[in-house]
């Protein structure tokens, strides 16, 4: 008998069939047999426990997580509001500082509703004319500086109140430093005080910075200068920020109010 | 021989891990000729083989619980057969060792076909025990290619996978053993 070996090198077809001719033994019916009952005695005991665990593992496991997730962004979103609340809360009467942590939150507010009207009167009727803010992350270094450098600026109100702001902001930075990644995850929550956060917080300080330790009538000027040039939101802007600084000065009857 | 049958072995061995007992009898008698073959292949000593041949079979059946499907299960139960066969073979080489004795694991003849077969010739089954003979004098990693191959059906991977070598390595040694084999069966063309 010729045999007929394949050119596969990892299968040979005639080699196989003479093996499989060639291999018949088997175990002895005795091995069967005890084998065959073992294996009958072990799964006698039906199913193990082992298995149910393993059918309830995967689900069990993804509920969990999801418990746990949901919870966990609840706590965080609990605890983020709470922070937000406390540094915006706090204001004492005569403070100016304590404003300042919550300006990130305003600005966030601005940023969410632009449309909402502004509140500035209201607001300034709430607070007494010594206790507003002056703007306040620009201002406030200002004023260091020149608190530092011996009043080289003649100041035209009275020192004493502004180096007051100044250690006030000096103890409220670590606070802004913090106030705003609070405002950023909790900002959904925000919007009830962003009202009132906006009124206080100034439009845009840069538009009068140098007329913070300008008299009204300097304000006036400017007011009336902006609205002749065409510069009606600067101008309106500057009016908010007037009116908001010196409530008990009236407006001359030319200037447009907003 | 397995090949033809493999088809539903890890079911029958999930549904005899939810406690079936009849889903191992029928796994049992697919696989037990070709893990006792392969044991004997290996051992060559036919005691020595039933003892072998016990022992995996009672590993499987204690590892139930924890069968979860990750092969094939040919390759999963050879894979037993294999660690327990090198285990035995590393008890024996300790022992050889200490002993200082060459004689300590008697090596059987190759076993040649039974006259069970009627429809066997004579010529074939000259031709088996000279592959039988043949397939006795191959190193044993070629050896253990060879007989998985035949008797679990395994593929290359599958060979690789059960005896804890590299693809490439499982080739290397198939290749060899086939060779070695076709040289030897020259004869007979």
């Amino acid at each position: 008998m010729a045999l007929n070996y394949g050119n596969d090198m990892e299968h040979d077809e005639s080699l196989a069939k003479r093996y499989r001719e060639a291999a018949n033994e088997s175990p002895p019916a005795r091995l069967d047999a005890a084998i065959r009952a073992a294996a009958r005695r072990d799964a006698g005991a039906g199913p193990r426990p082992l298995s149910r665990i393993r059918a309830w593992r995967v689900p069990v496991s993804l509920a969990a997580v999801l418990v746990l997730s949901a919870t966990l962004v609840l706590m965080m979103r609990e605890e983020g509001a709470d922070r937000l609340e406390t540094a915006v809360e706090p204001a004492p009467p005569r403070a100016v500082a304590p404003e300042r942590p919550a300006e990130p939150q305003a600005r966030t507010a601005e940023a969410q509703a632009p449309a909402s009207p502004s509140p500035a009167p209201q607001s300034r009727a709430q607070l007494p004319a010594t206790d507003i803010a002056p703007p306040a992350p620009q201002a406030a270094p200002q004023i260091e500086q020149k608190v530092l450098a011996g009043n080289a600026v003649p100041p035209e109100s009275p020192p004493e109140p502004r180096r007051e702001v100044a250690a006030m902001s000096e103890m409220a930075r670590p606070m802004m430093s913090a106030a705003p990644a609070a405002a950023d995850a909790a900002a959904g929550r925000m919007s009830r005080s962003a009202p009132a956060a906006a009124a206080v917080a100034p439009a845009a300080p840069h538009l009068w910075q140098d007329l913070i330790d300008q008299p009204a009538d300097k304000w006036i000027q400017r007011i009336l200068e902006w609205q002749r040039a065409g510069r009606s939101a600067d101008a309106e802007a500057l009016v908010r920020e007037f009116v908001r600084r010196f409530p008990q000065q009236p407006l001359p009857p030319e200037i447009r109010q907003p | 021989m397995p090949q033809e049958a493999d088809a539903g072995d890890e079911s029958l061995m999930l549904a005899y891990r939810d406690g079936d007992a009849g889903a191992f009898d029928r796994l049992y008698e697919r696989h037990r000729g070709g893990v006792y073959r392969y044991l004997l292949r290996q051992c060559r000593n036919a005691a020595l083989a039933e003892e072998l041949f016990q022992d995996v079979w009672m590993n499987l059946i204690r590892a139930r619980a924890s069968y979860e499907v990750q092969a094939k299960f040919s390759t999963y139960l050879y894979r037993i057969a294999h660690n327990r066969l090198m285990d035995h073979f590393r008890r024996r080489d300790a022992l050889v060792l200490s002993l200082d004795d060459e004689a300590a694991a008697p090596v059987d003849e190759p076993v040649a076909p039974s006259g069970a077969q009627p429809e066997i010739t004579i010529e074939a089954r000259a031709q088996a025990a000279q592959l039988l003979a043949l397939l006795g004098k191959l190193p044993e990693e070629q050896r253990e290619a060879f007989v998985l191959q035949q008797e679990g059906g395994l593929s290359v991977e599958e060979i690789a996978d059960a005896t804890g070598v590299s693809r490439e390595t499982a080739k290397s040694r198939l290749r060899y053993a086939l060779a070695k084999l076709r040289e030897g069966m020259q004869s007979w063309r």
